[in-house]
């Protein structure tokens, strides 16, 4: 469970503040599909970046199992990061110069999880995104599906609690997009990771269980399965 | 990240530049090479001074004479003062007396009288040529280059002879050498302002003792012959007229020490005036020396590393600039602010140990060349393994604390602006 009471973020200094979120309040069940749907500048990115304790609002809470991050100490934050949190961007960021084996194994050695053990995992990630037969190939050979593909095997392969998606198929052509769509889910039903989507695309927030409308750093509307739940938390604060 | 992680990442890493890396590198090599010659330059004077002074055993206290005493109040002598006290050093000779006084020294397991003897030809085959320098043999010549004949048999009027003299003498090899008689000379002197002519003084000398002779010429010199020390004091008192015991004098006395004694026994004897020196004196002089060699190239050798530093701080600057995104995706997915410092001051330590090998691999061939000239005079110019080994940590060290303010800057980004959608 996402718990977020209140959290407000500003940036910038003195008259040329701006706030990206303004006494935002929500709660996420675990294992649902989020979408959190807003303009560019509404702030939708600056919430998935407070809850993935990225970014550090001035005030609230962003409590996850029970505690609040925002009160950790900047390297359990790290931590916390390196074994609850996947990332899926919508430019991919993958390294191109590297291997797919190293690209996927980088979260693991970040985790600092024991050299024995990431093989399987880390093939186990490839086969979830049937990359296998690329597993030695430089990842700046791939297309553009292969590469976001490749960044889902990253995210999944630390077996993260929670996945963020930051316009995931932004870059792709709708059938390739498709095909990452699916993933997603598929992967969300089966491990019941919760899955929380950035995008302004209508229709695969529709496919989310849940779906924020952000605008000017506050919430507009929440709708989907959860949305009765996470409205009585917001009229609390 | 673990560090063997951290280690295998950043060298990856590095080989995504590899133009811009290498010449970096290359930078650093120039430094390296500098500092490896130093070194390498150095211990082989270090080792030749080594060699030169035997197996090195601070077991002897050599008493030369006396020291000159300053009695002067401030320090300041007059000229009276002054001369009057060089001639007292003049007339003050070591005796038999000082013999017998070192004697009862403890940690004193001999003394050695030694006094110095020259002759200017020696006649081989009623052929005259010139003599070798003698020498008093002592327990601190270690004689490992006798090739004939035995140390033990030079008593009386013997003599162990560098093997080039055995040609003149018709013997074939060193052994055949061993027991022919030549007639060593000292020139004597012409009647001058009323002082009686000197005969020439000729004294037969039995070869007991064949060392080994260089080949090359110029070394010739440096070859001595050996007496013993009574044979040699004998001389030098006949040459002198002197016929009493207690006008015998020295030009040396040699105490011969536990090692454990040397510096104690040295004490002693200076205390009594006496000037002394020990052979830790002699080859630290010596050491001293070539440290000062050694200081002034390393201060070269830290000038061209100085230089590239600014390459390697630039190097790291642009690689920053260059993966914003990744340091980025690195830090969201957790690696600490540490890690990120930690990796990028590695990758600067790994261009530190490629200038470092590349270095080594630039000296090597300029220490065969410098070696190959100093070889004749027995002087090597030896890369060793730690020396090495100081080189590459030296270059691993300046690189990553060069490296410390790009990887610095590369911990400190905010990964919610390295990943932005732009």
């Amino acid at each position: 469970m996402i718990q977020i009471k209140a959290i407000t973020k500003t940036y910038g200094k003195k008259q040329n503040t701006f706030q990206a979120l303004n006494n935002v309040s929500l709660e996420i069940p675990d294992g649902a599909t989020v979408a959190i749907l807003g303009k560019s500048g509404s702030g939708k990115s600056t919430l998935m970046h407070a809850m993935s304790g990225l970014d550090r609002p001035e005030t609230g809470q962003v409590i996850i199992n029970g505690q609040d991050i925002l009160q950790m100490k900047p390297k359990d934050v790290d931590t916390f990061r390196s074994k609850t949190i996947g990332f899926i961007f919508q430019a991919f960021f993958v390294q191109g110069n590297e291997t797919c084996y190293d690209n996927v194994s980088l979260p693991l050695e970040i985790a600092k999880v024991p050299k024995s053990q990431r093989k399987a995992l880390v093939e186990e990630a490839l086969t979830k995104v049937d990359l296998t037969d690329k597993i030695k190939e430089r990842a700046k050979n791939l297309s553009g599906g292969q590469k976001q593909r490749l960044a889902i095997a990253r995210a999944i392969v630390n077996n993260p609690q929670i996945l963020f998606a930051d316009e995931p198929t932004g870059n792709l052509d709708s059938a390739t997009g498709q095909m990452v769509e699916q993933l997603l889910f598929d992967y969300n039903k089966k491990s019941g990771t919760t899955l929380v989507i950035v995008t302004h695309d209508a229709e695969l927030a529709g496919k989310c269980s849940m779906q924020v409308h952000i605008k000017d750093g506050q919430i507009e509307a929440i709708k989907g399965a959860s949305a009765a739940k996470a409205s009585a938390a917001r009229g609390v604060n | 990240m673990t560090f063997p992680d951290i280690l295998r990442r950043s060298w990856h890493n590095l080989g995504r530049a590899k133009v811009r890396v290498g010449l970096t590198a290359a930078a650093l090599a120039i430094g390296a090479a500098t500092m490896t010659l130093a070194l390498a330059i150095t211990q082989g004077a270090e080792d030749s001074i080594q060699k030169g002074f035997g197996e090195f055993k601070n077991n002897f206290v050599s008493v030369d004479g006396f020291s000159s005493q300053n009695t002067s109040a401030n320090g300041v002598q007059t000229t009276d003062e002054a001369d009057k006290a060089s001639e007292e050093l003049q007339d003050k000779s070591l005796g038999v007396e000082d013999v017998e006084k070192f004697k009862a020294i403890a940690g004193v397991t001999q003394v050695l009288p030694l006094s110095y003897y020259t002759f200017d030809e020696v006649e081989i085959n009623s052929q005259s040529y010139k003599a070798p320098y003698v020498s008093p043999l002592t327990p601190l010549d270690d004689m490992n280059d006798l090739v004939a004949g035995k140390r033990e048999d030079l008593k009386g009027n013997t003599v162990i002879i560098p093997e080039r003299y055995a040609k003149q003498a018709g013997a074939t090899n060193a052994a055949a050498f061993i027991g022919k008689k030549l007639v060593f000379v000292k020139k004597g002197t012409p009647a001058f302002f009323g002082r009686p002519a000197q005969p020439d003084t000729e004294v037969e000398l039995t070869v007991v003792g064949v060392t080994k002779s260089s080949t090359d010429n110029s070394e010739a010199d440096s070859e001595y012959a050996y007496l013993s020390p009574e044979t040699m004091s004998k001389l030098a008192d006949e040459d002198r007229g002197t016929t009493k015991p207690e006008n015998i004098y020295y030009n040396q006395i040699l105490l011969l020490t536990d090692e454990s004694q040397t510096e104690k026994v040295k004490a002693q004897v200076e205390s009594e005036g006496y000037a002394a020196k020990t052979r830790q004196d002699s080859v630290g002089q010596a050491l001293e020396a070539v440290n000062a060699i050694r200081t002034a190239l390393l201060v070269f050798a830290g000038i061209a590393i100085f230089t590239a530093i600014f390459g390697v701080v630039n190097t790291q600057l642009m690689s920053v600039l260059e993966r914003t995104r990744e340091i980025g995706i690195m830090k969201a997915l957790g690696l600490s602010r540490g890690g990120v410092l930690l990796m990028f001051s590695i990758e600067a330590g790994w261009i530190g140990f490629l200038g470092s090998i590349i270095g080594t691999l630039i000296a090597i061939p300029f220490a065969l060349i410098l070696g190959a000239l100093g070889g004749n005079a027995g002087f090597s110019v030896p890369i060793t393994i730690p020396n090495f080994l100081l080189v590459v940590i030296v270059l691993v060290i300046i690189a990553m604390l060069s490296g410390f303010l790009p990887a610095r800057r590369a911990s400190k980004l905010d990964p919610v602006e390295a990943l932005r959608n732009e």
